[in-house]
């Protein structure tokens, strides 16, 4: 399917590992220029090196931080001249703990990371987009932002954020070509739930939420990354405002 | 975006025109082989050319009738030897009238063509796909179901119907690996709606509707084939029993 992708400016936060450095790479296989946003240094040499050098470009950031996410935007686009596709998938899940046993600070983190990085990144972003009059955005929320997920509050009441958010600025940006969607996987085999997932001690756990999915399993990184390819790409030029549920059927039973 | 199409048997239902027609060629593009049912033997014949002779099936069949329904199945089995997509596409507008105006006749039929014929159709393959312990079924909703658009209310109820239909297949078929999604289409300019956007003394009307979607302006089917592939081919590969909006934001504002 063609996505005219090929020759794009894309940038990618969380780009790290997980799934935001599975849409960097399905971002660069559609032959974009991916820029890899995280505070990880390391992690996003090892993207850069799996989407090929010349693809991609290594920008250190901590997405919480306005000054360093404004440098960061204005550094891309020096570099590549443009930018038609933002991705914000940066994301923690945080410690689990029920409302009145979470700590503020905690919950401001959570926030910060989750929710308000989604409006810094845009915000530096969206002068340009509207600038060129076209763009896409593709914000990552979750499948505990809509649904009600014990222990997981400042995570959830964040992701919801997101999805009105993303209904905000879709309704805004529309008039200037620029569409703007949210992608809520469900449960995905990340690096960030790998020792959750392989400690044998929570087994029962992860065979209970393989059990709640009517796919019957985990879902995969590149899985998410392709519903962001499709709405990023030219493939989704007539949605926006939406929330794409990549959750294997958990939301719908 | 490597869809996994190519070499794979599709059936369109309502493949004479619009976003059946638009549908088919996007599915035959992809590789695939594409059995193309609708009444009208003379709108197949034109989407066959488009799909190009060696890639399509003719089946006119009327999917309001059972065993119309059941020989075309049998035809496109015998010419392929296997199923892998389903497209309900096929689907009327009803006349005009508020419910209370509305006959009995005219609401049985609606809902006859736009959501049993659903049923008939899905019902008559499933076996197929269920042996075969994959496949994927995308059905054509529209906005009109899960809002409420005046003086369409047999056409809105079916849609709905339609999405609940989705979730419960999904919900049912999904031990066997196969997916059944549902695409929302807004205004689209379809030759179903040509005579109303064309007649002058509707302007007024579709400049309303125009300025009252984000993006601004109706979508083409082809927006709405590109969703269909992405949802029956493999990026949708964790995607079941969504719905999902091809609406230029419509929904979200």
């Amino acid at each position: 399917m063609e996505t005219q992708l090929d020759g794009k400016v894309a940038l990618v936060t969380g780009a790290s590992q997980g799934i935001g450095r599975a849409i960097a790479t399905a971002l660069a296989g559609e032959g974009a220029r991916v820029a890899l946003l995280s505070r990880r240094r390391s992690g996003l040499d090892e993207t850069l090196a799996l989407i090929g050098r010349s693809n991609g470009l290594v920008v250190p950031c901590d997405v919480t931080d306005q000054k360093a996410v404004a440098s960061a935007v204005k550094r891309v686009v020096a570099t590549f001249g443009g930018l038609d596709v933002v991705v914000n998938n940066a994301g923690q899940r945080g410690r689990l703990a029920r409302v009145e046993e979470l700590e503020v600070p905690e919950w401001e983190r959570i926030i910060a990371t989750n929710l308000s990085s989604v409006f810094y990144v845009s915000r530096a972003a969206g002068p340009h987009l509207i600038k060129q009059r076209s763009g896409s955005v593709v914000n990552i929320a979750s499948i505990a932002g809509p649904f009600g997920f014990p222990r997981l509050a400042a995570n959830a009441a964040a992701k919801a954020g997101m999805i009105g958010l993303t209904k905000t600025m879709a309704a805004e940006w529309s008039e200037f070509g620029i569409r703007v969607n949210a992608v809520a996987p469900g449960p995905t085999a990340t690096p960030m739930n790998a020792p959750f997932r392989n400690d044998p001690a929570t087994a029962p756990q992860v065979a209970a939420i393989e059990a709640s999915v009517p796919l019957g399993r985990y879902g995969l990184p590149n899985e998410v990354a392709q519903a962001v390819v499709f709405l990023a790409g030219a493939t989704g030029s007539f949605v926006t405002g939406h929330t794409l549920f990549v959750d294997g059927g958990w939301s719908v039973v | 975006m490597e869809t996994g199409l190519d070499g794979k048997v599709a059936l369109v239902t309502g493949a004479s025109q619009g976003i059946g027609r638009a549908t088919s060629v996007a599915l035959a593009r992809e590789g695939a082989q594409v059995a193309l049912l609708a009444r009208s033997r003379l709108g197949l014949e034109v989407t066959l050319e488009m799909v190009g002779q060696s890639q399509g099936l003719v089946v006119p069949c009327d999917v309001t009738d059972l065993s119309a329904v059941s020989s075309a199945v049998e035809v496109v089995l015998r010419e392929y030897g296997r199923l892998d997509v389903l497209v309900n596409n096929a689907g009327q507008r009803q006349r005009r009238a508020r419910l209370d105006q509305l006959e009995a006749r005219e609401w049985e039929r609606v809902v006859e063509v736009n959501l049993s014929a659903v049923f008939y159709v899905t019902r008559a393959v499933i076996s197929h796909l269920i042996r075969q312990r994959s496949g994927s079924v995308v059905n054509i909703a529209s906005i009109a179901g899960p809002f409420g658009i005046p003086r369409i209310g047999g056409y809105a109820a079916a849609k709905a119907g339609i999405i609940g239909v989705t979730r419960t297949m999904a919900a049912e078929w999904c031990e066997f690996g196969v997916r059944v999604n549902t695409v929302a289409p807004g205004f689209i300019q379809t030759p179903m709606n040509a005579p109303f956007r064309t007649n002058p003394t509707n302007a007024d009307q579709v400049a309303a509707i125009e300025s009252k979607v984000p993006l601004g302006r109706y979508g083409s089917p082809d927006e709405v084939a590109a969703a269909v592939v992405f949802l029956a081919g493999d990026p949708g590969s964790y995607i079941t029993g969504e719905t999902l909006f091809v609406d230029g934001g419509w929904s979200a504002v």
